[in-house]
């Protein structure tokens, strides 16, 4: 498994240019910062200088392309004929995406930390800021919930890869995912409507998990028809079921 | 010794024969060519041996071990390079070498290995490999197939996109590498390099398996001939049949073999007052060869 994570990691910064992608994620919250004097009050802060959005995007990306771009090369052939099993190998790409998220995250913490000493030298973390908390609460919370969203869309996205091999689809409905909440939260209230039992429908507990950290546990029980502990564990169901898919597509695909 | 058995190995794509019972060994130090013309199953058979297609019915060893589409410890002793090169486009040659290199704890010396595949040219040098030509990709896949040192390497039209050079120098790679002891199982369609390189044949065709023999063997199908233009045509035919040789006119040539040796034919017909005025040796084709045994093959199809 080592080995494997030491070739991933050495694609994924030859290839793919992750460490431009990192260097990014520090530079987003520092110019957003820097271009618009409105965006340097504690909801840009705690929101990352709205990096959240960024690692979002870049995550998705890379997840499509972390298996998509194998079958594009044709390099999945010699990835697949080692002694390596395709268990180990899929689960590399999984920790290999995991851990870019976090290396993400942190680098748009350390532009937003950079911004908010350059730009809102007198913001004090400590002060309440959200119902979750003071500066440094609300920060974890929304770098949380961002995590918890990620890890289900890079699920679908993961699945949507494997079934379809080409990262456009894949990464057009990540982008979907993330834009188009407002929109998927209409369909959503629509379809419970018609049937109280579609609200186990997957965009439903998505909007569910979007909104943690944004409402209290009630006001979101009033949106998504079920209390935030079930959504909760809705969410990881569905994110076992869509991994699992990806994976048996992975393993029993002939190249 | 044998490294790799290939034992009634069948595949189907749904109702299509990809494979049937499909049966074949490669030997330690043996460069085994796997000819057939499009769609036969060659590149079918070394994605089954190379863990990359199920199977279903039959077994793959190598070295002892199976081979399956879930079991690929063995794999840790196969080099391949199957259909196209594997590129990653923003990497460099020596990048991809590295990048593959950490599959093992024993690689081939790098620096000796670009050396021998020639990409250690200028052409190469930082450039990414989405700049290559196809020659260069082949030539970097040759490499990215022997980094890990291995006991059997696959190899699927090799010579494609090689200039002639290119070809003489892979030829004696492979060669040197086999009288090291790896065995190499190669396909390729340009048989005129494959003849001068492999040491056994094995004729696929239809997803089935219609020889295995060592060239010589093989060869022995396509005997020698000789062709003949002289001043009366009829009646070097006639000559011939009486002798009981096999012969065929081709425009104003005549085409005679079965003899013992050519002197043997010259003075036969210096008996019947004719004028032998050329006389060309046609020896052993594998194209010919295989020609020939894919038609007969079809026939009895």
């Amino acid at each position: 498994m080592l080995t494997l994570m030491k070739q991933e990691y050495y694609k994924v910064f030859k290839q793919n240019r992750i460490h431009i992608w990192l260097g990014l994620g520090v530079l987003f919250p520092l110019i957003i910062m820097g271009l618009f004097k409105s965006q340097r009050g504690a909801g840009t802060i705690v929101d990352l200088g709205h990096g959240t959005f960024y690692v979002y995007m870049a995550g998705i990306i890379i997840t499509a392309l972390s298996v998509s771009q194998e079958f594009g090369f044709g390099t999945i052939r010699p990835l697949l004929s080692r002694r390596f099993s395709r268990g180990m190998i899929f689960t590399s790409k999984l920790l290999l995406n995991f851990s870019i998220y976090i290396a993400l995250f942190l680098s748009v913490f350390i532009g937003t930390m950079i911004g908010q000493l350059i730009f809102a030298p007198n913001f004090d973390f400590s002060e309440r800021v959200s119902y979750a908390g003071n500066g440094w609460q609300t920060i974890g919370i929304t770098v949380l919930g961002t995590l918890l969203q990620m890890i289900f869309v890079a699920a679908l996205v993961l699945l949507i890869t494997n079934l379809v091999k080409s990262s456009g689809a894949a990464i057009g409905l990540g982008v979907v995912m993330i834009v188009g909440t407002p929109i998927l939260s209409s369909i959503s209230m629509m379809l419970i409507q018609m049937a109280p039992i579609l609200k186990w429908n997957p965009f439903n507990i998505f909007i569910g998990i979007s909104m943690y950290g944004q409402l209290a546990p009630s006001g979101i029980k009033s949106i998504v028809h079920m209390s935030q502990g079930t959504v909760f564990i809705a969410y990881i169901v569905y994110i076992l079921v869509m991994y699992a898919v990806a994976y048996l597509i992975f393993k029993k695909r002939s190249v | 010794m044998t490294l790799l058995e290939v034992k009634n190995i069948d595949k189907h794509f749904g109702k299509k024969i990809g494979l049937s019972q499909v049966s074949f060994n490669v030997a330690a130090g043996h460069i085994v060519g796997l000819i057939g013309p499009n769609g036969a199953g060659k590149s079918t058979a070394m994605r089954a041996i190379t863990g990359l297609m199920s199977y279903s019915a039959g077994t793959i060893t190598l070295d002892g071990q199976p081979v399956t589409f879930s079991d690929h410890q063995a794999l840790d002793k196969v080099g391949n390079l199957i259909e196209y090169p594997s590129i990653y486009p923003n990497l460099t040659a020596f990048e991809h070498l590295k990048l593959y290199a950490m599959d093992t704890k024993t690689p081939a010396d790098f620096k000796d290995l670009m050396h021998r595949t020639q990409i250690d040219g200028d052409n190469f040098g930082k450039r990414k490999a989405k700049h290559f030509s196809l020659g260069m990709k082949q030539r970097l896949g040759i490499a990215i197939s022997l980094i890990r040192q291995p006991k059997l390497v696959i190899l699927d039209e090799p010579m494609n996109g090689l200039d002639p050079q290119s070809v003489h120098d892979l030829r004696n790679l492979i060669r040197n590498l086999a009288n090291d002891g790896v065995a190499f199982l190669i396909s390729s369609h340009l048989l005129d390099e494959l003849q001068k390189l492999v040491d056994d044949v094995v004729i696929i065709n239809h997803g089935k398996i219609i020889e295995t023999a060592t060239i010589t063997e093989f060869f022995s199908h396509d005997k020698i001939r000789w062709v003949f233009e002289t001043s009366d045509n009829e009646a070097t035919v006639k000559l011939a049949q009486a002798h009981g040789w096999a012969v065929t006119t081709e425009d104003d040539h005549v085409q005679i073999s079965g003899a013992e040796n050519l002197q043997e034919v010259i003075t036969a017909i210096n008996t019947i007052d004719v004028q032998i005025k050329t006389v060309n040796t046609v020896t052993g084709n594998l194209e010919k060869s295989l020609l020939d045994m894919l038609a007969t093959d079809d026939k009895g199809a």
